[in-house]
């Protein structure tokens, strides 16, 4: 056997050209597939995490009705005992529950539809990081006077006037905006939050204060300490009017949302809204929500489906709608499986071109070897043997090339994904446009390395079929006769 | 003793729709210890007898019995063992694995037969300096010449202890410096140690050599001497 090695070895390097370009293909197919699925599945993890995880849930609970007319009379029954139904359910990390509709906000030269959503402060922040979504930085006019003074570069000067009046809540997107260097950032973003801080408060229990989103700060021109007049219509046609002090300033990846969303404490908004009902003799008081946001530990298809039919039997009432995040946002599941199919594809014709370019080099091996492959069986040597030997040489290049694919993609993953591109102009925009954060992340390692493993060697095995059956047929006399 | 016996062989080649009459009824035996050449002129059916004794090509009619065994009746992976155990071959050119040196040559069919590591070193680095080679030891084919070549196969061939060699036209491509020289190799083998060798040939120093010689034209026998 370790003869066997030997050989296969040797030939491999026996013609150094043609091995290393069939590795270098394979090498290539390997490692263009793993960096455009994980490209790939990293935005459809950035699509379902700005759309699902951080914000609508992987399971979402509504009233019946409100698919079809989601206005703020179908809204449905709020309770605590509700809650802990569903929290019962093993596979559930949190429920969130928010009351949200539509109303006006007026500033003092400004007015813009919005939507008002009731939260409760700790539960959506367990959600949806709320708090770290507060805006810590804001640049304005005077913070950059005040940095010039502090030996900041003049380039930097010059690109903190393009985005005064912008929000920041991450250092990174800053460093990014400023088009900062590692050294740069370090040494400039703690000048930078000094002058330019921003004084936020989240939401407390029963607060009355709101948060509004950056987006919408901007357009309002408001401000944290600033108040904002709401109106609306509320439960059942009742008019629902309100003042509202501004505790902090939010940005939402979900860029449509971070135009339009004002947080309220739940209670708060349940009384603007009026979504309450009273029981006849006046002693209950139901208040009500718009939905229940569920989001769950294992997220697979199999356990979302799971937990929705433990949920249902849990909660035990018809007047509920319990969806998975697919059936709940259909537009977006479409459209990520779609786009999955390009992408299969894609890697399917790639690795296609690949195996008839591996069958060629193979086959011209083969055809070159005829004479002594026919020595070899005529001394004494069984076709099983030399067909071991041709199987090593071939499993040897594609297991190197399969290895070094994975080897070189590893930092292109760990970059991309901790360091996501940021989209520019066009693509950006239409990103915005489609309700998502304008980024490019790569996906983490996952279960798609495997499927290229798995890709590979069906192709290497494939591809052997021709060889091996060459092998098995050779005639020895006309293999001699060259 | 009688090592080989062909009874009426007869082997056909289907060339498209014309039948090629290779070997017409032949019927011949060898001894151990011969030291025989087949002659004939091209075309003759040398080739085609030598590949038939070999097992590397079956008859379309007639029997070849070695040492009692009809290979008519194995199995394609039976003969294969078979060849390996008893019969060494000596091919006109590129006899050689390129990949081996000319001592992993050798121990190739002894790593084939299961022999141990230090049986197959000595055997092959014993062989090789019968052959008159145990400077090139290490040397990959590419590296010998066309004479050395033909010695590496010639110690390969002796290296399984067949029961006889079969060399077709193993000189055709040697210069008559290397010619005399193997034919000296070989000649002492088989006086030295018996070693039977059924050689091919068209060259008439060669066939000087042999002590039977073969007649065969349009693939009968025409003559069989022997000195
Ligand atoms: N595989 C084959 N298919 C068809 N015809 C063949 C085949 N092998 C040999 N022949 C034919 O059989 C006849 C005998 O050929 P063979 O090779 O045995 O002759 P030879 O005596 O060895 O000739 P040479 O001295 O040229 O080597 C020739 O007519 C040849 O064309
Ligand atoms: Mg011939």
């Amino acid at each position: 056997m370790k003869d066997f090695f030997k050989i296969a070895w040797r030939n491999v390097w026996r013609n150094k050209r043609r091995s290393l370009i069939t590795m270098s293909s394979i090498f290539f197919a390997v490692f263009l597939a793993l960096i455009m699925r994980s490209f790939q599945l990293g935005s459809y993890e950035s699509m379902i995490n700005s759309m699902v995880e951080m914000y609508s849930g992987y399971i979402q609970i509504e009233n019946k009705d409100f698919p079809e007319d989601n206005t703020i009379d179908n809204s449905s029954e709020y309770s605590e005992n509700i809650i802990s139904k569903i929290e019962s359910v093993e596979n559930v990390k949190t429920v969130v529950p928010r009351l949200s509709s539509f109303s006006y906000a007026y500033s003092k030269d400004q007015s813009k539809g919005i939507l008002f959503t009731g939260i409760n402060p700790q539960k959506e922040n367990e959600m949806t990081g709320l708090i770290k979504q507060l805006v810590n930085v804001k640049i304005t006019e005077q913070a950059v006077n005040n940095i010039k003074q502090k030996n900041v570069p003049r380039e930097i000067i010059n690109k903190l006037l393009t985005i005064v009046n912008n929000y920041y809540s991450d250092d990174k997107i800053l460093k990014f905006d400023l088009e900062l260097s590692n050294d740069e950032a370090r040494e400039y973003i703690p000048i930078i939050k000094k002058y330019a801080a921003y004084k936020n408060e989240y939401l407390k229990q029963n607060d009355k204060g709101v948060l509004i989103s950056a987006g919408l700060a901007k357009y309002l021109k408001l401000d944290v300490g600033d108040s904002i007049i709401l109106m609306g219509m509320g439960y059942h046609g009742v008019s629902a009017a309100g003042k509202f002090k501004i505790k902090g300033i939010v940005l939402l990846p979900n860029p449509k949302l971070n135009d339009m969303i004002i947080y309220g404490e739940l209670n708060n908004v349940q009384h603007y809204f009026s979504t309450y009902t009273v029981s006849d003799d006046f002693k209950d008081t139901t208040f009500l929500l718009s939905t229940y946001a569920v989001n769950l530990k294992n997220k697979d298809d199999e356990s979302i489906a799971n937990s929705r039919d433990e949920i249902i039997k849990n909660i035990n009432s018809d007047l509920f709608l319990v969806r998975g995040w697919k059936d709940a946002n259909k537009e977006l599941a479409n459209q990520i499986k779609s786009d999955n199919e390009t992408g299969v594809l894609m890697i399917m014709l790639l690795y296609v071109v690949i195996a008839f370019g591996v069958l060629g080099t193979v086959l011209m091996m083969i055809a070159e070897r005829q004479r002594e492959m026919g020595v070899m069986i005529a001394v004494g040597m069984k076709k099983t043997k030399l067909a071991l030997i041709v199987s090593i040489e071939m499993a040897f290049i594609s297991f190197v090339a399969l290895v070094s694919g994975i080897l070189v993609s590893v930092p292109f993953i760990i970059l991309g994904n901790i360091f996501p591109i940021r989209l520019k102009g066009e693509m950006a925009q239409m990103m915005i446009s489609y309700g998502f954060e304008p980024v490019m992340p790569l996906a983490w390692f996952g279960s798609y390395y495997t499927d290229q493993v798995i890709s590979v060697i069906v192709i290497v095995l494939l591809v052997m079929i021709y060889p091996l059956i060459s092998i098995n047929r050779l005639e020895i006399i006309k293999a001699l006769r060259g | 003793m009688k090592i080989i016996e062909l009874k009426n062989l007869n082997k056909v080649y289907h060339e498209g729709e014309i039948d090629v009459h290779a070997v017409r009824g032949i019927d011949l035996s060898f001894q151990q210890g011969e030291f025989t050449a087949i002659v004939g002129p091209s075309g003759s059916g040398k080739t085609t007898i030598l590949n038939l004794i070999g097992g590397l090509d079956n008859p379309t009619d007639g029997d070849i019995i070695i040492d009692e065994v009809n290979i008519g009746n194995l199995k394609s992976s039976a003969l294969t063992d078979f060849r390996m155990k008893n019969i060494g071959f000596v091919f006109q050119a590129y006899n050689l694995i390129p990949v081996l040196t000319a001592k992993e040559n050798v121990e190739f069919i002894m790593h084939l037969q299961g022999k141990s590591k230090k049986e197959r070193t000595e055997r092959a680095l014993q062989l090789l300096k019968e052959v008159g080679l145990s400077e090139r030891v290490n040397s990959r084919p590419a590296k010998l010449s066309g004479g050395q070549q033909q010695r590496v196969a010639v110690a390969r061939a002796l290296a399984s202890k067949p029961k006889f060699i079969l060399a077709d036209e193993p000189t055709a491509n040697l210069d008559s410096e290397s010619t005399a020289n193997l034919l000296d190799i070989m000649e002492k083998l088989n006086k030295d140690e018996n070693i039977t060798f059924i050689f091919s040939t068209h060259d008439s120093r060669v066939v000087n050599k042999a002590r039977r010689v073969v007649t065969v034209e349009d693939g009968k026998v025409v003559s069989d001497i022997t000195k």
